[in-house]
C-alpha cells in the first residue's frame, strides 16, 4: 500500500482556515460599508449645516436691510462644490455595488433631497440677485443607459469649459420630491437637461447645443 | 449570479492554496530506501527528425551512472539524418518504425515489444537526463503498487521570452506534481523522463495508438487500475520546449485536447469512490480548477471589453479632450482604500500572498533561483489569457471532433 495523507482530515482542516479567512474579510467589510457610510453621512451632515448656516445668514442679512446678494455668490458656490463632491463619491460607490440596501437608498434620498434644495437657493438668487452668468444644469439620467452616460461626459466638459453647476438626478429614483420636480419639468425620458432653470432639451444634446444656448440666453 | 461565482472561486481559490500548503507541510511515514541495483532499465526514445538533438539525448543516457540500462532508438519515420546519428552510437538499439506517421505512441509500442528491461524508460529525443536521473528514480519501485516514476523537467532552451515564461509554468508544475504525488494523486508521466515497470504496461495493453498525449492517458490508466505514480524531484530532465508563439500554441492546443479527451474516456473515476482521493478529489479539482481559470479570465475580460467601451464613448463624445487630467480625480489614500470591496478583496488578497509563497517553495524545492521579471508579470497576468484561449481552441476543436495530430 502506498502511504498516503489523511486527506479527509485535510480537507477538512483547510476548509475551517477558509472559513475562518472569509469570515475575517466579510466582517472587515462590514466595518468598510460602516465607514462609507459615516463618511457620506458626515458629507451631508456638514452640506445641510452649511446650508441651513447659508439661509439663516441670507434670513438676517435680508431682515436687517443688508445686500443678501453678496453672500450668496460665495457660499453658495462652496455648498455647490461640496455637493458635487458628495454626488461623485456616491455614484463612485454605486457603480461598483460597494454601498447598497436600505442605507444606500436612505443616504440617495437625502443626497437628491439636498440638490434640489440648493437648485432652489440657486433659482431664487438667479430672480432676485444679479449673479455670474455660469450656466445651471438640471440632468436626468437614468443608469446604464448609453444616452445618458454620453450626456454626462459632455456635461463633464461643460462644467470644465463653462464652469456650469450641474445636479445630476437619477431619473427612476423613487422619491415623492421627484415625482414633484419631474411633472413640474415634464421629465419623460433620459436624458433631458433643463439649462437655466427653462431651457428643455431631451435626448442626447451635444457639447455645441449646449454651449450656443447658454450663450443665446446671456 | 456573477456575485456568486465571484464568491464562489474566491473561496476555492484560497481553499486549495491553503489545502496545497498543508499538504507540503505535512509529513509522510513512507520513505523510498535504496534501489535494487539489478533492476535493468530500457530506454525508448522515439525519433521523428531528431537530428539536431539526437546524438545530445544519447550521449547524456550513455553518460547515465545506473548502468544496467538498453537503450533503444525508435525512428519514426524521420526523413532526415536522425537514423544515421543513431547508427554511430555503439550499444544502442534502432528500429525503424513501420507504422510511420502515426504518432508517438505507435513508436513507443514498437519498442516496448522489443524491451527487455524490467522497468521502461521513456526519454523525449530531445532531452537530456541529468548522470544520477535513473539512480534517484529506481528506489520508488521497491513499492509494488507504484506503476511508474517521473523526474523534474527543466528546460534547456532558455534562450527567449518564451522559454523563460515557460520555466516557471514547468516549475509550478514540478512543484504541484510533488504536492500530488505525497497525496497519491498524481497522474501524468511526461514524455521527457518517466520509468515504468515493463510488464505493467504490457499488461495494460501497451500506450494507446489513438491518442495525442499518450503520456496523460498512460498515466490516467495507471491510476484508473490502483497504481502510483511518484515524483523523484531530484531526478532531473533537461528539455526543450516550444520558442516560437506557433509551436506552443500548437503544444498546448494537443495537450489541453488530449486533456479533455482522456478526461472524458476515464470518466468513470469522476466522483468514484473505488478511486479513492483520485475520484473523489483530484479529478473535480481539476474540473474546478479549468472552470476558475475560464470564468475568470472571461469575467477579466468582459471589464476589460466594458471598461474599452465607456472609454471609447467618452473619446467619441469629448475626442482628445479625454486626455485632460482635470477630468480626472486623484484619489486619497482614505478614498483608495473605501473604493475596494474589501469583503472579497481580503481573501484574494490572502490568496495571492499564498500564491507567491508557492511559488518561492517551487523554486527552492529544485534549487531554481526566482526574482520579480518581466516573464513572472506576464506570466501572471497575460499568459492565463493565452492559456484560456488555449484551452477554448482545444474546446472546440474536440467538440467539431477534428482530427487529432500530433
Amino acid at each position: 500500500m502506498v502511504a498516503a495523507l489523511n486527506y479527509k482530515k485535510l480537507i477538512l482542516v483547510s476548509l475551517i482556515l477558509s472559513f475562518l479567512i472569509f469570515i475575517s474579510g466579510l466582517l472587515i467589510g462590514l466595518t468598510f460599508d460602516e465607514l462609507r457610510t459615516n463618511d457620506l453621512t458626515i458629507f451631508l451632515n456638514e452640506n445641510e449645516f452649511q446650508t441651513e448656516s447659508y439661509l439663516i445668514e441670507r434670513q438676517f442679512l435680508e431682515d436687517f436691510g443688508q445686500d443678501k446678494c453678496s453672500l450668496a455668490q460665495t457660499r453658495v458656490v462652496a455648498l455647490s462644490d461640496q455637493l458635487g463632491e458628495i454626488g461623485r463619491t456616491l455614484t463612485r460607490y454605486e457603480s461598483k455595488r460597494l454601498l447598497t440596501g436600505e442605507k444606500y437608498l436612505q443616504l440617495k434620498s437625502k443626497y437628491l433631497i439636498f440638490e434640489i434644495k440648493l437648485y432652489t437657493i440657486l433659482k431664487e438668487l438667479n430672480d432676485n440677485c444679479k449673479t455670474e452668468d455660469k450656466p445651471i444644469i438640471l440632468f436626468f439620467y437614468d443608469t446604464n443607459d448609453q444616452a445618458s452616460i454620453q450626456q454626462g461626459y459632455i456635461l463633464d466638459s461643460l462644467v470644465n469649459k463653462e464652469k456650469a453647476t450641474v445636479f445630476s438626478i437619477d431619473r427612476e429614483f423613487n422619491d415623492p420630491l421627484l415625482e414633484t420636480v419631474k411633472h413640474y419639468y415634464n421629465i419623460t425620458k433620459s436624458p433631458t437637461v433643463i439649462i437655466n432653470f427653462n431651457i428643455t432639451k431631451e435626448g442626447l444634446t451635444s457639447l455645441a447645443e449646449l454651449t450656443n444656448q447658454i450663450k443665446n440666453e446671456a | 449570479m456573477i456575485s456568486f461565482f465571484i464568491w464562489a472561486v474566491s473561496f476555492l481559490s484560497l481553499f486549495l492554496a491553503i489545502f496545497w500548503i498543508i499538504v507540503l507541510y505535512t509529513k509522510i511515514a513512507s520513505a523510498p530506501g535504496k534501489a535494487e541495483a539489478s533492476k535493468k532499465i530500457t530506454i525508448l526514445v522515439p525519433a521523428l527528425n531528431e537530428e539536431q538533438t539526437i546524438a545530445r539525448t544519447i550521449t547524456s543516457l550513455q553518460a547515465s551512472l545506473y548502468k544496467n540500462i538498453e537503450i533503444i532508438v525508435i525512428n519514426d519515420g524521420s526523413t532526415d539524418k536522425t537514423a544515421e546519428i543513431v547508427k554511430k552510437f555503439r550499444g544502442v538499439k534502432l528500429i525503424n518504425n513501420v507504422h510511420r506517421g502515426i504518432g508517438k505512441s505507435s513508436a513507443l509500442n514498437a519498442g516496448l515489444k522489443r524491451a527487455t528491461g524490467e522497468l521502461l524508460a521513456v526519454v523525449d529525443a530531445d532531452t537530456e537526463i541529468s548522470k544520477d536521473a535513473l539512480n534517484k528514480i529506481l528506489p520508488s519501485f521497491n513499492n509494488p503498487k507504484v506503476g511508474a516514476v517521473i523526474s523534474t523537467i527543466k528546460i534547456k532552451n532558455l534562450d527567449n521570452f518564451y522559454s523563460r515564461l515557460q520555466r516557471i509554468e514547468y516549475i509550478l508544475a514540478t512543484f504541484s506534481r510533488v504536492l500530488m504525488s505525497k497525496l497519491d494523486t498524481l497522474h501524468v508521466t511526461p514524455g521527457a523522463l518517466s520509468v515504468y515497470r515493463t510488464s505493467l504496461i504490457s499488461k495494460l495493453g501497451g500506450f494507446d495508438e489513438n491518442n495525442i498525449t499518450e503520456d496523460l492517458e498512460i498515466a490516467l490508466r495507471l491510476k484508473y487500475y490502483g497504481y502510483a505514480i511518484k515524483i523523484e524531484q531530484n531526478s532531473i530532465a533537461y528539455t526543450n520546449v516550444p520558442s516560437d508563439f506557433k509551436s506552443l500554441w500548437n503544444q498546448r492546443v494537443r495537450w489541453f485536447r488530449g486533456f479533455i479527451y482522456n478526461t472524458g474516456k476515464y470518466r468513470k473515476m469522476f466522483l468514484s469512490k473505488e478511486h479513492g482521493i483520485m475520484g473523489r478529489f483530484q479529478i473535480p479539482i481539476n474540473f474546478f480548477t479549468l472552470a476558475a481559470i475560464l470564468f475568470s479570465v472571461s469575467l477579466l475580460a468582459y471589464g476589460a471589453i466594458r471598461e474599452g467601451y465607456f472609454i471609447l464613448l467618452k473619446f467619441l463624445v469629448l475626442r482628445w479632450e479625454i486626455l485632460d487630467i482635470s477630468y480626472y480625480h486623484l484619489p486619497s489614500f482614505r478614498e483608495a482604500v473605501l473604493n475596494v470591496n474589501i469583503g472579497l478583496f481580503f481573501p484574494v488578497a490572502i490568496t495571492f500572498l499564498l500564491s507567491l509563497f508557492i511559488l518561492h517553495k517551487a523554486h527552492k524545492s529544485i534549487n531554481e533561483r526566482w526574482s520579480i521579471s518581466p516573464s513572472l508579470f506576464i506570466y501572471f497576468t497575460i499568459y492565463p489569457i493565452l492559456r484560456s484561449l488555449h484551452w477554448l481552441t482545444a474546446f472546440y476543436k474536440e467538440s467539431l471532433r477534428s482530427k487529432r495530430r500530433w
